[in-house]
C-alpha cells in the first residue's frame, strides 16, 4: 500500500543540541523513576490507555448512581424522592456523563492502549500529546463535576436546547459549568483524534497495510476522523452560547431575532456522527472478539472494513432526523426520513457478518464472547427501533418519549457498553497480565444482561403509551405504573451486575499469570508479552497477512483447515506459560531501543485550562493564572527534547525499562523499516537516528 | 444456559407485551382515536411487524449458531473449522435486499410527510401558546359556521367539535415546548420566535389527555393538557357559555373575593373578561379565568377543580407545583375562602 513508508515523514532530526537540564529553569526533568508519580508523568500509549479506563469506569459508577436515583423517583407514581430540580441535573449529567466521560473515554483508552500494539508500533504519533489528552479529559470532566459544590449541576438535559439553556431561563452556573466543561473536553478529544490518526496512517509496521489492519483499528480510526471533524461542530456551539451566557451576546436570544433551531441543527451535525463515534469502536471491538473464538477469520473483512466507512460518511447526513418535530418542513423531513433509513444498510451489514463469523465456527463462550454476542443481539433490536424512528410522520409518536430513551439505551448500552466489557474481559490479560475471572464473569454477564433487558425493554412499551423523557414524575392512571417499577428493578440489576464486576477485578488480582496469548489471537498484540514492555515489540514485525499472528501461528492444509506450525516466534520475550507447542523468544538486544521520556509539561498545561474556565465564572485573576500554565506549559513542552538526552541509553529513557534480552540485533532492515516512536513531531528518538545508522 | 436464557427472555417480553397492551393509558399512541392519529398508526404497525420479522430472523441465526456451533466439552480443540472468509454473493444479497426493504418503507412513508402538512379544509382555526407551564387556546371570532362570533379564549383544555378537523397555530412566549395529544396526533414543537401549525381531529366525543413534550424547565413534567371533544350539541353549549362573561358578584364572600382577586394582585397576570383585563388577552402571562369554573382542571391540567382542596391548596402555596411563576402573599384562611367563592363564580 503507498501508505507503508520507508520511514514516517514527520521525523526531524534529533533535538539533543538545544537540549537544557532544567528547561526554563523550573524543574528537573522527571526521572524514570516507579511508583505513583510515574503516572503523572508518563508518555507511555499503555499506561495512559490504562488511565483513560480506570477514568472512564469511575465515571461510569458515577453516572450509574445517577441513573439508579433517577430510576428510584421513577419507580411509582407521584415519586417523592427527587425534587425536580435535582431531578433535571441527574438526568443532565447522567446523559453528559455516559457520553462524554465514559463510552467516549473509554473506547479512546481502548484505542490508545491497543493501535500501535495492533498496527506493530512502538508508540503513538505524538506521545506526549498523548498524556497531555487525557490530563485535559480528566480536568474537564472534574469541571464539569465540581458544579455539583458550586451552586447546582447543569439542568437543561445533555441537549441543552436553546432559549432555555440561555441566562434567561438558567441563571445559575450550572449550564456555564456544562459550555466549559464540554469544551475542555473536546480539546482532548480533538488532540486525540489527530494523534490516532497519525499513528495509524503513519505508524505501522512494514507491510501493515491499510487492509491488513485489525477491524477494531479501522472502526477506531474511522471514528476519529468524525471526531476531527464533528467536535469542531459542537465548539462553535458551545463557543457561542458561552458568548451569550457570560458576555451577553445574542446568538441563540429569540427577542433580539435570533432562531433556536440553529442551537439543535449544531448540536446534532455533532450529536449524530456522536453516535457512530460511540458505536463504531465497540463494532470493532466485537470484530475482533467474534473471530478469536469462532476461531475462524472475520467473515468479509473488507465489507465490514467499508461498511463501517460508510456508516462515517452517511453519520453526516442524517442529523435532522433528531428534529422531525421541530418544525423544519416537510422537504427536509422527507430528505432526513430517506438517509435515516439508508444508513440501515452498511450496520444491517455489519450484523450479518458477525453472524457469517459464527456461522460454522467452533464458538467458546468466554465472557468476552459473550459480551460480544449480546452486543450483536441487542444492538439489532436497537437498530430495528431506529428504523422505526425514520418513519418521520411517526416518529412525532416516538421523539422525546420513552421509546427514544429504549432505542438509544440497546444502541449505547446494550451496543457500546457490552461491546466495551467485551473487550475488557478480551485485554485485560494482555494489560494485566492475568485474566479477570470466567466463572465471576459469567454472573456479570447474565446479571448485566437481565437487567439491562428488564430496564430498557419496558421503556418501548411506556414509550408507545405515551409516557415522555425528562419528565421528574408521573401521575397515576396513565398505564405506566407496572413497567417503570419493572424498570427501576432492573437498573439495580444493572448496579449489582456492576458490583460483580468490580469483585471480579479486586478477586482477580491473583489469579495466575495467563500468558502471552491466552485465547490463540489472531492479531499482532498477542504475539508480545502480557503485560507488553514498553517499547512494545523487542522485534519490529513484518507483516505478510490480515490477521498476521494466526498466520505465524498456522498453516492450512488442501482443504482450507489451519494446522498449527511446528516453531513460531514471539515479538518479545515472554514468560515461560507463553513457551511450549512451538513457541520460541526472540534473540535481540533490545537496549537501543529509545522511546519519549517522561514530561511533566502535559499535566501542566491541562491543568491550566480548567483555571482558566473557574476564572472566566469567578475572577480573571485565576483566568491569568491558567493562561500563564498552559502557555509557558507549551513554550516547555516545545523546548523540550522527547528523549531525556541525560536519562542514559541503558535504562532505554523510559520509566520502565524492559530487560534487554540476550543475543543478536535484529536485522538492520527490520530496525529501518519500523515505526519506532517518533517523538511529538519535533523531535526524533534517538533510536531511530541510532538505527538509521545500523542500516 | 444460553438457550434457556433466552426462552425466560422471550417469555418476560411476550409477558411485558401483553401485560403492557392490556393497560387503561389514556396516551396510547396504539389506540388512535381520530384520522390524524390512524393515519401514523397505519403507516407504523405494517413497518413494527416488518421490523418483528427481521427481529425473529435475525435472532434465530444468531441463537441457532450459538446452538449448532459451540464448542463441545469433548471437542478436539486442534481440529480447527474451515477458515472461510467470506462471499461476495452474500454480501451483496445482504446489502440489495435490506435495500429493498427500505425502499418499499420509504415508498409508504415520503408521501404521508406532504399529506400531513397541509392545512386541512373548513378547519376550525385555534391559536395555542405554550408557556411555562400551561397551555392558553385563543379561539380567533368570525368562525360562524363553529358559532364562534366573538374570541374565545381559555387554558389548559383545549373544546373541540368531535368529528371536525381542528388547525392550530402554534407560539411561545419563552421557550420550546412541544404540543402532543397521543391519541389525536403526534407532536408538534412550539418555537419562541417562529409560529408552527398542526392538526387535530377527533373521531368521537371524549377527553383525550396530553402534554408537553420538549423539556422545558423545571415543571416539564407538570405542563399538561386536555382535548375535550363534543357532540354537536356540546359543542354548541360550550361555546355560547364561553361567549357570556361571568356577573360580578356584588355581596357576600364573593364579592370580598372579587375585591381581594385585584387588592392580592392576581389581576396583574390574570384575566377576566369584564372585570379585570388589564392583560394583554392575546398574550396573557397567566391562564385566563373568565370561565374558570368551566374546566375540570387547572394549573396545567394536574389538579383537579372538582376538589376543593386542591384549588385552596394552591393558593396557599403555588410552588406545591414546583417551579409554578404564580407569585401570591400569604394568605389568611379567611382571605382563601372569599377567593375561593369569587372563583368559584366564574363559570
Amino acid at each position: 500500500m503507498a501508505l507503508t513508508e520507508e520511514r514516517p515523514p514527520l521525523e526531524l532530526t534529533s533535538g539533543e543540541e538545544a537540549v537544557v537540564r532544567k528547561p526554563l529553569g523550573v524543574f528537573t526533568r522527571p526521572s524514570d523513576s516507579p511508583g505513583w508519580r510515574s503516572w503523572l508523568t508518563t508518555v507511555d500509549h499503555k499506561k495512559i490507555g490504562i488511565m483513560y479506563g480506570a477514568t472512564a469506569m469511575a465515571f461510569f459508577a458515577l453516572g450509574g448512581l445517577e441513573a439508579l436515583l433517577i430510576r428510584a423517583q421513577l419507580a411509582q407514581p407521584n415519586g417523592q424522592v427527587l425534587d425536580p430540580q435535582v431531578y433535571n441535573q441527574l438526568f443532565t449529567m447522567h446523559g453528559t456523563t455516559m457520553v462524554f466521560l465514559v463510552i467516549m473515554p473509554m473506547l479512546a483508552g481502548f484505542a490508545n492502549y491497543l493501535i500501535p500494539l495492533m498496527i506493530g508500533a512502538r508508540d503513538v504519533a505524538y506521545p506526549r500529546l498523548n498524556a497531555f489528552s487525557y490530563w485535559v479529559f480528566l480536568f474537564g470532566g472534574l469541571f464539569l463535576y465540581s458544579s455539583f459544590f458550586l451552586g447546582g449541576a447543569p439542568d437543561s438535559g445533555w441537549f441543552n436546547y436553546a432559549p432555555q439553556s440561555g441566562v434567561a431561563y438558567s441563571p445559575g452556573h450550572g449550564i456555564d459549568f456544562w459550555v466549559l466543561g464540554l469544551q475542555i473536553t473536546g480539546i482532548a478529544s480533538l488532540v486525540g483524534a489527530v494523534n490516532l490518526i497519525v499513528t495509524c496512517l503513519n505508524m505501522r509496521a512494514p507491510g501493515m497495510t491499510l487492509l491488513r489492519m485489525p477491524v477494531f483499528v479501522w472502526m477506531a480510526l474511522v471514528a476519529q476522523f468524525l471526531l476531527l471533524f464533528a467536535i469542531p461542530v459542537i465548539t462553535v456551539a458551545l463557543f457561542l452560547l458561552m458568548f451569550d451566557r457570560l458576555y451577553g451576546a445574542n446568538f441563540f436570544v429569540v427577542e433580539a431575532g435570533a432562531d433556536p433551531l440553529l442551537w439543535q441543527h449544531l448540536f446534532w451535525i455533532f450529536g449524530h456522527p456522536e453516535v457512530y463515534i460511540l458505536i463504531l469502536p465497540a463494532f470493532g471491538i466485537v470484530s475482533d472478539v467474534i473471530p478469536t473464538f469462532s476461531r475462524k477469520p472475520l467473515f468479509g473483512y473488507p465489507f465490514m472494513v467499508f461498511s463501517g466507512i460508510a456508516i462515517g460518511f452517511m453519520g453526516w447526513g442524517v442529523w435532522a432526523h433528531h428534529m422531525f418535530a421541530s418544525g423544519v418542513g416537510p422537504v427536509s423531513v422527507a430528505a432526513f426520513s430517506l438517509s435515516t433509513m439508508f444508513i440501515a444498510v452498511p450496520t444491517g451489514v455489519k450484523i450479518f457478518n458477525w453472524i457469517g463469523t459464527l456461522w460454522r465456527g467452533k464458538l467458546s463462550f468466554t465472557v468476552a464472547m459473550l459480551f460480544a454476542v449480546g452486543l450483536v443481539s441487542q444492538f439489532t433490536i436497537g437498530g430495528l427501533s431506529g428504523v422505526m424512528h425514520s418513519v418521520a410522520p411517526h416518529d412525532t409518536q416516538q421523539t422525546d418519549t420513552y421509546f427514544v430513551v429504549a432505542h438509544f439505551h440497546y444502541v449505547l448500552f446494550g451496543g457500546s457498553m457490552f461491546g466495551i466489557f467485551s473487550g475488557i474481559y478480551y485485554w485485560w490479560p494482555k494489560i494485566f497480565g492475568h485474566k479477570l475471572s470466567e466463572r465471576i464473569g459469567k454472573v456479570h454477564f447474565w446479571l448485566m444482561f437481565a437487567g439491562f433487558n428488564l430496564t430498557f425493554g419496558p421503556m418501548h412499551i411506556v414509550g408507545l403509551q405515551g409516557m415522555p423523557r425528562r419528565t421528574a414524575t408521573y401521575p397515576e392512571g396513565m398505564g405506566w405504573d407496572l413497567m417503570n417499577l419493572l424498570e427501576t428493578i432492573g437498573s439495580f440489576l444493572i448496579a449489582l451486575s456492576f458490583l460483580v464486576w468490580v469483585y471480579n477485578v479486586v478477586r482477580s488480582r491473583k489469579n495466575p499469570h495467563a500468558g502471552a496469548d491466552p485465547w490463540d489471537g489472531r492479531t499482532l498484540e498477542w504475539a508480545t508479552s502480557s503485560p507488553p514492555p514498553v517499547h512494545n515489540f523487542d522485534v519490529e514485525p513484518t507483516v505478510g497477512h490480515l490477521d498476521e499472528w494466526w498466520h505465524r501461528k498456522y498453516d492450512e492444509d488442501e482443504s482450507g483447515r489451519p494446522v498449527r506450525r511446528e516453531h513460531y516466534e514471539f515479538l518479545s520475550a515472554v514468560d515461560e506459560v507463553s513457551l511450549g507447542r512451538g513457541g520460541r523468544e526472540p534473540q535481540v538486544d533490545t537496549s537501543s531501543i529509545h522511546l519519549p521520556s517522561p514530561s511533566y509539561w502535559p499535566i501542566v498545561i491541562a491543568l491550566g485550562l480548567p483555571l482558566i474556565s473557574y476564572g472566566l465564572l469567578y475572577t480573571y485573576w485565576l483566568s491569568a493564572l491558567g493562561g500563564i500554565m498552559v502557555v509557558g506549559g507549551v513554550v516547555g513542552l516545545g523546548l523540550e527534547p522527547s528523549v531525556d538526552p541525560e536519562a542514559g541509553h541503558d535504562d532505554h529513557g523510559h520509566d520502565d525499562g524492559h530487560g534487554p534480552g540476550p543475543g543478536t540485533d535484529a536485522t538492520g532492515e527490520e530496525a529501518e523499516l519500523v515505526g519506532v516512536g517518533a517523538g511529538d513531531g519535533a523531535t526524533a528518538s534517538g533510536d531511530r537516528a541510532g538505527s538509521g545508522e545500523r542500516a | 444456559m444460553v438457550r434457556r436464557g433466552r426462552l425466560t427472555l422471550l417469555g418476560l417480553v411476550v409477558a411485558l407485551v401483553a401485560g403492557g397492551c392490556a393497560r387503561d393509558a389514556p396516551q396510547d399512541v396504539l389506540e388512535p382515536a381520530g384520522p390524524l392519529a390512524e393515519t401514523l398508526d397505519n403507516l407504523f404497525m405494517p413497518i413494527f411487524w416488518v421490523a418483528v420479522a427481521v427481529f425473529v430472523l435475525v435472532e434465530g441465526l444468531i441463537v441457532y449458531a450459538v446452538v449448532r456451533y459451540r464448542r463441545r466439552r469433548d471437542d478436539n480443540d486442534d481440529e480447527l473449522p474451515v477458515q472461510f472468509h467470506g462471499s461476495t454473493k452474500l454480501e451483496i444479497s445482504w446489502t440489495i435486499l435490506p435495500a429493498l426493504v427500505l425502499g418499499l418503507v420509504a415508498v409508504f412513508t415520503i408521501p404521508v410527510v406532504f399529506t400531513l402538512s397541509a392545512e386541512p379544509a373548513n378547519a376550525l382555526q385555534v391559536s395555542v401558546t405554550g408557556q411555562k407551564f400551561w397551555w392558553g387556546y385563543q379561539y380567533p371570532e368570525g368562525q360562524s359556521e363553529f358559532g364562534i362570533e366573538e374570541p374565545i379564549v381559555t387554558a389548559n383544555e383545549l373544546h373541540i367539535p368531535a368529528g371536525q378537523p381542528v388547525f392550530l397555530t402554534l407560539t411561545s412566549p419563552d421557550v420550546i415546548h412541544s404540543f402532543w395529544t397521543p391519541r389525536l396526533n403526534g407532536k408538534q414543537d412550539v418555537v419562541p420566535g417562529r409560529t408552527h401549525t398542526w392538526s387535530l381531529e377527533a373521531y368521537e366525543p371524549g377527553v383525550y389527555s396530553g402534554q408537553c413534550a420538549e423539556f422545558c424547565g423545571t415543571s416539564h413534567a407538570n405542563m399538561r393538557l386536555k382535548v375535550v371533544a363534543h357532540d354537536q350539541a356540546g359543542w354548541e353549549d360550550w361555546v355560547e357559555g364561553m361567549q357570556r362573561p361571568p356577573q360580578k358578584p356584588l355581596s357576600g364572600l364573593a364579592a370580598q373575593g372579587f375585591e381581594l382577586f385585584s387588592q392580592k394582585g392576581c389581576a396583574g397576570c390574570h384575566q377576566v373578561q369584564g372585570s379585570f383585563e388589564s392583560v394583554a388577552a392575546d398574550s396573557p402571562p397567566a391562564p385566563d379565568l373568565t370561565h374558570l369554573f368551566s374546566r375540570d382542571c387547572f394549573a396545567g391540567c394536574i389538579y383537579d377543580l372538582d376538589d376543593r382542596n386542591e384549588l385552596e391548596a394552591w393558593l396557599r402555596d403555588p410552588q406545591r407545583k414546583a417551579g409554578s411563576l404564580m407569585v401570591i402573599g400569604e394568605l389568611t384562611e379567611d382571605e382563601i375562602d372569599a377567593l375561593y367563592s369569587y372563583l368559584e363564580t366564574l363559570e
